[in-house]
């Protein structure tokens, strides 16, 4: 999509959001050098790094992806690393990417899995279950009453 | 059919791509490090805007082909048939066929006539990988016309396609003056003493052996499966009614591939007895092209004989 953004000269900018885990498939190593080389800067790849996947911690499980920022910068990228939980942080850190030129950006978002629920932040047993009635309402009323 | 007349199915898709790319500028032209052998590279020449080489990197090859046809791009991702099919399986199952998206993916040196390079670069499981697809339809064409054909199919036709070339120089099978039809395929001769199912390399291989047969008395007819997907059952149908012999031929595993599919039309609509030429169920070996088809009897001499032996 970006390159095809480039071949039009249509100017868009292309956000594609992955999660830590997803990244230990080759392939996105993959398309970080087609990014590179094609010097896609209307690119911003933005990691979720709760350091959770099915099998436990990205750190237990392949705890070689770390250091990521720097195999990131390596491989090319522009990169920045922000609270992901800090909206404030993420806007600016987008101000920022817009002036990169040249090379495909990278956002490596820290977040908690589940946050602002108890029972389910940092428990990767909610990676891909739903919640019953009694647990949706307690998680909704925990989440309102952080929005207050 | 001229026999003194060769070109390689690879040559033929790169040239129609090539001109494909002189009418429409939405086409545009992928490769993994294989432009000179796939052929791809003639439209690199002259296209080198629209012509991406991804490195060896196939999964992102299929990737990023679905990304340009979300934007209205028609990317032709090339590469050797076992690479493009087998590497990338994922991306083209959950990339490409599952949004139904325009991508086409040519697989070259389909097939134990890569030759020399082996088992390992001779794929001989890609029919069944990517008739399994749904979505995905299948080109297996015989010669240079066909091919330009099938390549012009996938431009038209919205949605995945796949189409598997060959490296070796086959015979011009058709003229300028043969009419192909999407799904349809091509009946050659009217002999009903058995029928030969054929597909890509071994179409000529039978018509050769067809006249072979015809100076003894014996007289067949040649199916030329140009669409593997979807299948022309009508002219399956009919052939095991007119003709007392039913036989397949392709250079592809017997398991999964034409004679597989052929099987699978007879058995619900028509029942009769097929009897499937081909790999049996191995990989491939290094060898010159004309001799592994010999050595895996899907020649034209094994064809013959096998025709002889059932009449």
């Amino acid at each position: 999509m970006a390159i095809a953004s480039k071949l039009d000269g249509r100017g868009y900018k292309v956000y594609c959001i992955v999660g830590d885990g997803e990244i230990e498939e080759g392939q996105i190593w993959e398309a970080m050098m087609t990014s590179v080389k094609y010097k896609l800067d209307n690119l911003c790849l933005i990691i979720d790094n709760n350091n959770l996947q099915i099998d436990g911690t990205v750190s237990e499980v392949k705890g070689a992806l770390y250091p990521l920022k720097e195999k990131i910068t390596a491989f090319g990228f522009e990169t920045f690393e922000v609270d992901g939980h800090n909206i404030d942080e993420i806007i600016m850190t987008l101000q920022k990417v817009k002036q990169v030129k040249g090379k495909p950006s990278a956002i490596i978002a820290k977040t908690i899995k589940g946050k602002g629920v108890s029972f389910m932040e940092n428990e990767v047993s909610w990676h891909g279950k739903a919640p019953n009635q009694e647990e949706y309402e307690l998680a909704i009323k925990e989440l309102n009453e952080m929005g207050e | 059919m001229d026999l003194d007349k060769k070109q390689a199915t690879r040559q033929s898709a790169g040239e129609k791509l090539t001109s494909l790319g002189e009418k429409n500028s939405n086409i545009v032209v992928l490769d993994a490090d294989l432009a000179g052998a796939t052929k791809s590279n003639i439209f690199a020449k002259k296209f080198p805007d629209r012509f991406f080489d991804m490195g060896i990197a196939e999964q992102d090859m299929i990737a990023t082909a679905a990304g340009l046809a979300t934007c209205k791009k028609i990317p032709f991702a090339c590469s050797f048939a076992v690479f493009a099919t087998g590497r990338a399986y994922d991306q083209i199952r959950n990339s490409v066929c599952y949004p139904k998206l325009n991508v086409k993916i040519v697989g070259s040196h389909a097939g134990v006539t890569v030759g020399e390079d082996g088992g390992t670069h001779q794929m001989l499981e890609d029919i069944n990988l990517m008739k399994g697809l749904p979505n995905m339809i299948v080109f297996s064409p015989a010669d240079d016309l066909e091919t330009k054909w099938a390549i012009g199919e996938m431009a038209r036709l919205d949605g995945p396609a796949y189409i598997r070339t060959c490296r070796l120089k086959t015979p011009i099978v058709y003229d300028e003056n043969q009419k192909f039809e999407f799904g349809k395929a091509i009946q050659i001769g009217n002999g009903t003493d058995a029928t030969i199912f054929a597909t890509g390399v071994t179409v000529a291989e039978s018509i050769i052996a067809k006249e072979n047969l015809e100076k003894q008395g014996i007289n067949i007819r040649v199916i030329d499966i140009h669409t593997i997907k979807p299948i022309d059952e009508d002219m399956i149908i009919k052939c095991a009614k007119e003709t007392k012999h039913l036989i397949s031929v392709e250079d592809h595993n017997i398991i999964g591939g034409l004679g597989s599919i052929i099987a699978d039309v007879l058995s619900e609509k028509y029942p009769a007895k097929l009897v499937k030429m081909g790999i049996k169920d191995e990989f491939g070996k290094s060898g010159k092209a004309e001799e592994l088809l010999k050595n895996y009897e899907i020649d034209n001499t094994a064809i013959e004989k096998k025709v002889k032996d059932l009449i």
